[in-house]
């Protein structure tokens, strides 16, 4: 398959591979799932919001801002307790994914506020103006007027945890910028460093160009 | 909000659409210094009038829309909708109301992801009508505006008269007795303009609305307006029927609306070719507006004779407002300044107004 490559080599090359996939997908669907509604809440609290409330926007915001601001590579090792807590053990691939999806849940939380609040505020009024619940302004106006961006989105996410997967490695994560760092850098295979970083751009370009196609298809302008 | 029950006066007439007494609105400002948005606005509104306000951005005229559904809560004052204290609702309730009040915007305020037809269906939706019942409503609706063809269409496909008419259908699908159009037709074409303005007209008539519109174009007012408001920082200066709002303004910002739109008699460049006054003499342009009865009196010529004036005509043109006709026309008059001032003052004896026109215009 890659012929300059033993086959021991080729085994973990398909593993690593394997190890970024599970620790992308798996992170970027915690951060969705709990990121979508700490978004709705951060716009729906903010000033001139469905439900302004400037105790639960601010130290929410606060929060997100620190996990962000926050390097990740820092972050990974500062929550080594709560990885435990939750994963049972602070090493490993599974153990990995509790640190991508915080920093994820944080970034994509702030994405989807952000695209909430480039939906047209007159539509929202129109819908206030028809009788609208609240709920209703939310799911049926704001989030749908809002899924392209939010599409957006988890593009943008779900190339920049391929870049912070590469930093599991150092809680024995696993993954393709692992394999490159330990083969590639420590041991001096440049082969195996321009394998892994034209798969990863290769995969890259794919999430990006796929999630582009879905924006346009579900922008109706 | 000082206002307790017991002062409340009795709720309007059953024929007064909206009422609106004593609105008071501010916005807090920069530096601390508030704006005053309404400044004891009172209005009523019949049953089956196209109502018009007319003012500059800034004179309140959009606060003033708002509060008629509550988008907008006045500071103090009173909105009775079809006789109801609005203020009193609930927010159940209020939104209830708000179902039977169409609104039309500036924007169109459409929602680019549904389809033109889910866009009517919207406010039937989110009032609980189920999907069968809404199908038939929803071709009704765009039968009415004629856009039944575009049904399936998104609004990012549609030119922005088709848009404004989606937005209509949208606002009349919950059958509404109320439709309050804010700027309308501002974001179309003059020919458009005309088109969404006929279209509301129609409406009106054949569903018996009630129509509140608000504008800052007097031309929108006098194509379909029964009634007119002038509003100036957040109050109004005038108001009556549109055609006497035209032809008699009292106010100068009344005055300068209705200049903007029917226009000065004088064509540019007559002035400069007009004669000379003689020696001891005065020439002066003056507009006069025919309406009413003396409108078929032979009024030149019998000025000219009474006050000893020769009175010559620039330009006339007669024009409409709803069916009522009213003459425009621009006279030089050349005499004893004395005399000019005492035919000006005949002519408005008879009922016509008399403006000066500036000899640069």
């Amino acid at each position: 398959m890659i012929p300059w490559m033993t086959p021991m080599l080729q085994q973990l090359f398909i593993e690593s591979a394997l190890e970024t996939l599970m620790m992308v997908s798996g992170a970027a669907v915690i951060a969705i799932v709990i990121g979508l509604p700490l978004a709705v809440l951060l716009h729906a609290t903010d000033r001139g919001g469905l439900a302004q409330n400037g105790l639960v926007n601010r130290p929410l915001g606060l929060l997100i801002n620190a996990v962000r601001s926050t390097p990740f590579i820092i972050l990974m090792v500062a929550i080594v307790p709560f990885t435990r807590l939750v994963a049972g053990t602070s090493i490993g691939t599974g153990a990995a994914i509790v640190p991508l999806a915080l920093a994820s849940t944080a970034f994509i939380a702030r994405l989807f506020e952000t695209a909430f609040r480039e939906v047209d505020r007159g539509v929202v009024e129109a819908a206030r103006a028809m009788g609208s619940t609240r709920m209703q302004i939310l799911w049926k106006v704001i989030v749908p007027e809002a899924l392209p961006g939010l599409i957006a989105a988890v593009t943008v996410t779900l190339v920049s945890l391929v870049g912070y997967s590469a930093m599991a490695g150092a809680v024995g994560g696993g993954g393709l910028g692992d394999l490159g760092i330990r083969f590639g850098y420590q041991r001096f295979m440049p082969e195996v460093m321009a394998s892994v970083v034209i798969v990863l751009i290769l995969f890259v370009q794919g999430l990006q160009s796929f999630g582009d196609w879905l924006v346009r298809r579900v922008r109706r302008r | 909000m000082s206002q307790t029950t017991s002062h409340r006066p009795a709720p309007a007439a059953p024929d007064c659409a909206i009422r609106l007494s004593g609105l008071h609105r501010r916005f807090p400002g920069r530096g601390g210094v508030s704006t005053k948005a309404l400044d004891g606005v009172s209005l009523d509104v019949a049953a089956g009038e196209i109502f018009g306000i007319v003012g500059r951005s800034g004179a309140g005229k959009s606060t003033l829309i708002r509060c008629v559904n509550l988008l907008e809560r006045p500071d103090s004052g009173e909105v009775f909708v079809l006789g109801e204290d609005m203020l009193m609702l609930g927010d159940r309730a209020l939104r209830e109301r708000r179902r039977g009040i169409g609104m039309v915007f500036q924007h169109f305020n459409l929602l680019s992801s549904r389809t033109v037809a889910d866009n009517v269906a919207y406010p039937l939706e989110i009032a609980g009508i189920p999907a069968a019942e809404r199908a038939p409503r929803v071709a009704e609706a765009l039968s009415l505006v004629g856009l039944s063809e575009k049904a399936g269409a998104y609004p990012a496909q549609l030119s922005g008269g088709q848009k404004q008419r989606v937005g209509i259908a949208r606002a009349l699908a919950p059958r509404p007795r109320i439709l309050l159009c804010d700027e309308a037709t501002s974001a179309l074409d003059p020919e458009t303009t005309q088109e969404i303005l006929g279209l509301i007209k129609r409406l009106r008539d054949k569903l018996d609305l009630t129509v509140l519109l608000i504008t800052h174009e007097m031309a929108v007012v006098k194509e379909i307006c029964d009634q007119v408001a002038v509003m100036e920082a957040g109050q109004v200066v005038e108001q009556g029927r549109v055609f006497e709002v035209f032809t008699r303004p009292q106010h100068p910002t009344t005055r300068r609306f209705i200049a903007d739109t029917i226009g000065y008699a004088v064509p540019p460049g007559t002035v400069s070719r007009l004669p000379a006054a003689r020696p001891g003499e005065e020439r002066r342009l003056l507009q006069v507006l025919f309406a009413g009865p003396n409108s078929t009196r032979a009024v030149i010529s019998e000025a000219s004779r009474r006050f000893e004036l020769d009175l010559d005509i620039i330009s006339g043109r007669i024009d409409a407002i709803g069916e009522e006709p009213f003459g425009l026309m621009a006279l030089a008059a050349y005499g004893a300044t004395a005399q000019i001032d005492a035919a000006i003052a005949w002519f408005g004896e008879l009922g016509l107004t008399v403006t000066p026109v500036n000899e640069g215009a």
